[in-house]
C-alpha cells in the first residue's frame, strides 16, 4: 500500500512536470507539444549512458544528462517550431512538427544508445526512510525534492524576474507584448529549453525507480498531456496537481485493478476528460482559447 | 535629418490599399498630429510604423537607419513604441507589473533607475499611484488610457506613437490627458498622434497631416490650420454631424 503510494508520488512528480512543460509552452507560444515525453526518456537514456558506458560520476552524469534535455528542446524551438512560425504554418502543422521530433528523437536514442532499458544509479542507493514499520526508497525523496524545487524556482522567474514578467506578457497577449520590445522568439527558444531541462530532469531522477528505454518517451508524453488536460490545459500549477492525479492512478490501478489494462484505463481517462470535461477537472481552471 | 522618415509608404490588405503612398517626417522633439474620417488609414499607418503590419511598398527610416521588415519587438527595442486606443493593457498584471514592462524595450535597468521611472509615472497619472497593485484588467476606461500612455513613455522611447490615446474618454478626462501630452512635450518628448477630435489635437501639436482615403492630403503648422479650411481638406460637405462630436461648431 504505501509502496504503491510512494511510487504513484514519484510518477505523478514525473507527469506532473511534463504536464507544466506542456501547460507553460501552451501558455506563452500557442503551441501543444507533443514531444515533451521525449526530453524525459533524453535525460534518462543519456544520463545512464555517460555513467555507465563512459564511467561518468553521477554528478556529471545528471548535469550531462539536463544538458541533453535543454540542448534537444532548444533544436525542436529553433529546427522545427521557429521555423515553421516564420513561415506562417498553422498550428496543426507545428503539432505535427513536436509529433516528427519526438518520433526522430526515439529513433536516434535507438540507433546510437541500443534498445535495451537502461538504469541510472540512485542517488542515495541503498538508504531507506523508515515509516511505520515499511522503507520509502529515498529516490523518491530526491523526485519529490526536486519536484519542489523546480515548481518553486519556476514560480520565483515568472513571478520575480524581468523576463518571467516578459514570458507572462506573452502568454496574456502576444501582440501587446512584442509592441513592449518581447521577442515571442526568444520566449519559445527559453521556454522550450527550459521545460526540456526539467522533463530531462525528472527523466534523470525517476530512472533508478522506472528503466528508461527509448520507447519511454511515449509514455510519459502521453501521460503528461492526460496530467495537463486534466489540470485544464495552460494552467501550470494545475498540470502538477494533475500529475499527482495520474500517477497515483496508475500505481494503484496498475496494483488493484489490472496492469494489463493499465493503458487502455489511462487513455479512457484521456478521452473522457476530453469529452466530458474539456476545461480540466479541478474546480476553477481555466483554459486559453488557443490563438 | 528627421528622426522619423515615412517615405511612400503603401499599406494593404488584400484587395484594400489602406494607405497610398504616404510620406511624412517628424523632427526631434517634434509633436505631429494625424488627422483624418474614419477608415482614412491612420491607425494603419501607424501600424506599419510599429511593424504590426508590414508595408507593400515605401521605408520607414528611424535616425536614417531602414527598418525594412523589422517586425514590432525589434522596432519597440529601438526606441518606437507604439500606444493603442487605451487597449492593450495586461488585465492578469498588476498596474505597476503593466508600467514596469513597459520598460522592457530600453534593455535591463538598474532597480533605482527603474523605481525614478515608476515614480515619475505615477506623478503624471497620480491614480495610477493609487491603483498600483490592482490588477490592470479592473481599471476604468479613463484609468486604463492613462496607464498604457504612462507604459509607453517607461522605456524613454525615441518617439511614442499614439493612436487616439483619449478614445472613449469623457471630454475632461480627455482634456486632462492632452494636458499631459503638453507636459510630455516639453519635456522633449518626440511623439506621433492619431486623434479625432482636432481641437486638443492642434493644442498638443506642431504640426498635422490629414489623411484621406489611405492619402496624406495635406501637412501644415498647427498655428496655420484654421478649423473652416480644415474641414475643407478633411471631411469634405456635409459632414456637420462629425464636427459637433469635435465639441466645436465649425461650419
Ligand atoms: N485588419 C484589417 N483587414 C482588412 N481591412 C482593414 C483592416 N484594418 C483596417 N482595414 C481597412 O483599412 C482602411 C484603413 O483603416 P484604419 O483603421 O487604418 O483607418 P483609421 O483612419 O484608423 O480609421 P478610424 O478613424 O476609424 O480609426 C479601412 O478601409 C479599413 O476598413
Ligand atoms: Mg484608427
Amino acid at each position: 500500500m504505501l509502496e504503491t503510494f510512494t511510487i504513484g508520488i514519484s510518477l505523478g512528480c514525473v507527469y506532473g512536470l511534463v504536464a507544466l512543460g506542456v501547460s507553460l509552452i501552451y501558455r506563452t507560444t500557442g503551441v501543444l507539444s507533443f514531444a515533451q515525453g521525449a526530453f524525459v526518456m533524453i535525460g534518462g537514456m543519456v544520463g545512464a549512458w555517460l555513467a555507465d558506458d563512459l564511467g561518468a560520476p553521477l554528478g556529471i552524469a545528471l548535469l550531462g544528462g539536463v544538458a541533453a534535455g535543454a540542448l534537444s528542446g532548444f533544436v525542436l524551438a529553433v529546427a522545427i517550431v521557429i521555423p515553421l512560425w516564420k513561415r506562417g504554418a498553422s498550428p496543426f502543422m507545428v503539432i505535427l512538427g513536436t509529433l516528427v521530433f519526438l518520433v526522430i528523437s526515439e529513433n536516434l536514442v535507438l540507433n546510437q544508445l541500443g534498445s535495451q532499458p537502461r538504469a541510472v544509479r540512485a542517488i542515495t542507493p541503498g538508504w531507506k526512510l523508515h515509516v511505520a514499520g515499511q522503507a520509502i526508497e529515498s529516490q523518491v525523496l530526491w523526485v519529490l525534492l526536486a519536484t519542489v524545487l523546480v515548481g518553486g524556482a519556476l514560480y520565483v522567474l515568472l513571478m520575480r524576474s524581468r523576463f518571467g514578467a516578459a514570458m507572462r506578457a506573452c502568454a496574456i497577449d502576444q501582440q501587446t507584448s512584442r509592441l513592449l520590445g518581447v521577442s515571442p522568439t526568444r520566449v519559445a527558444l527559453a521556454v522550450f529549453a527550459l521545460t526540456a531541462a526539467i522533463g530531462a530532469l525528472v527523466g534523470l531522477l525517476i530512472a533508478p525507480i522506472q528503466f528508461s528505454a527509448y520507447t519511454a518517451a511515449n509514455a510519459y508524453g502521453i501521460k503528461g498531456f492526460l496530467a495537463a488536460v486534466i489540470g485544464g490545459l495552460g494552467d501550470v500549477r494545475g498540470a502538477v496537481i494533475g500529475g499527482l492525479i495520474v500517477g497515483l492512478s496508475e500505481a494503484f490501478i496498475g496494483v488493484y485493478v489490472s496492469s494489463t489494462y493499465l493503458d487502455l484505463i489511462l487513455l479512457g481517462m484521456l478521452l473522457a476528460v476530453l469529452l466530458l470535461r474539456p476545461r480540466g477537472v479541478l474546480p476553477g481552471t481555466k483554459v486559453v482559447a488557443a490563438r | 535629418m528627421s528622426l522619423l522618415a515615412i517615405r511612400n509608404l503603401d499599406v494593404r490588405y488584400g484587395a484594400v490599399a489602406a494607405v497610398v503612398g504616404a510620406s511624412l517626417e517628424v523632427g526631434q522633439g517634434e509633436v505631429v498630429g494625424i488627422l483624418g474620417p474614419n477608415g482614412a488609414g491612420k491607425s494603419t499607418m501607424l501600424a506599419a510604423v510599429a511593424g504590426l503590419v508590414r508595408a507593400v511598398a515605401g521605408s520607414v527610416h528611424l535616425d536614417g537607419r531602414d527598418l525594412g521588415r523589422l517586425g514590432p519587438d525589434r522596432r519597440a527595442r529601438s526606441g518606437i513604441v507604439l500606444v493603442v486606443e487605451g487597449r492593450g493593457v495586461l488585465g492578469p498584471m498588476t498596474v505597476a507589473e503593466n508600467l514596469e514592462l513597459g520598460a522592457y524595450p530600453g534593455g535591463r535597468q538598474a532597480r533605482s533607475e527603474l523605481a525614478a521611472r515608476l515614480e515619475e509615472a505615477y506623478e503624471l497619472f497620480p491614480v495610477l499611484r493609487e491603483r498600483a497593485a490592482q490588477p490592470a484588467g479592473v481599471l476604468s476606461g479613463g484609468e486604463a488610457a492613462m496607464l498604457v500612455v504612462a507604459r509607453g513613455l517607461m522605456s524613454r522611447p525615441r518617439i511614442l506613437l499614439l493612436d487616439e490615446p483619449a478614445l472613449g474618454l469623457a471630454p475632461r478626462t480627455a482634456s486632462d490627458l492632452f494636458a499631459r501630452l503638453g507636459e510630455l512635450k516639453s519635456a522633449g518628448t518626440t511623439m506621433v498622434i492619431v486623434e479625432q477630435k482636432a481641437a486638443d489635437l492642434l493644442a498638443v501639436a506642431d504640426r498635422v497631416a490629414v489623411m484621406r482615403g489611405g492619402r496624406i492630403v495635406r501637412t501644415a503648422a498647427s498655428s496655420d490650420v484654421n478649423l473652416e479650411d480644415l474641414q475643407q481638406a478633411y471631411l469634405g460637405p456635409s459632414t456637420e454631424a462629425d464636427l459637433a462630436i469635435n465639441g466645436r461648431k465649425l461650419a
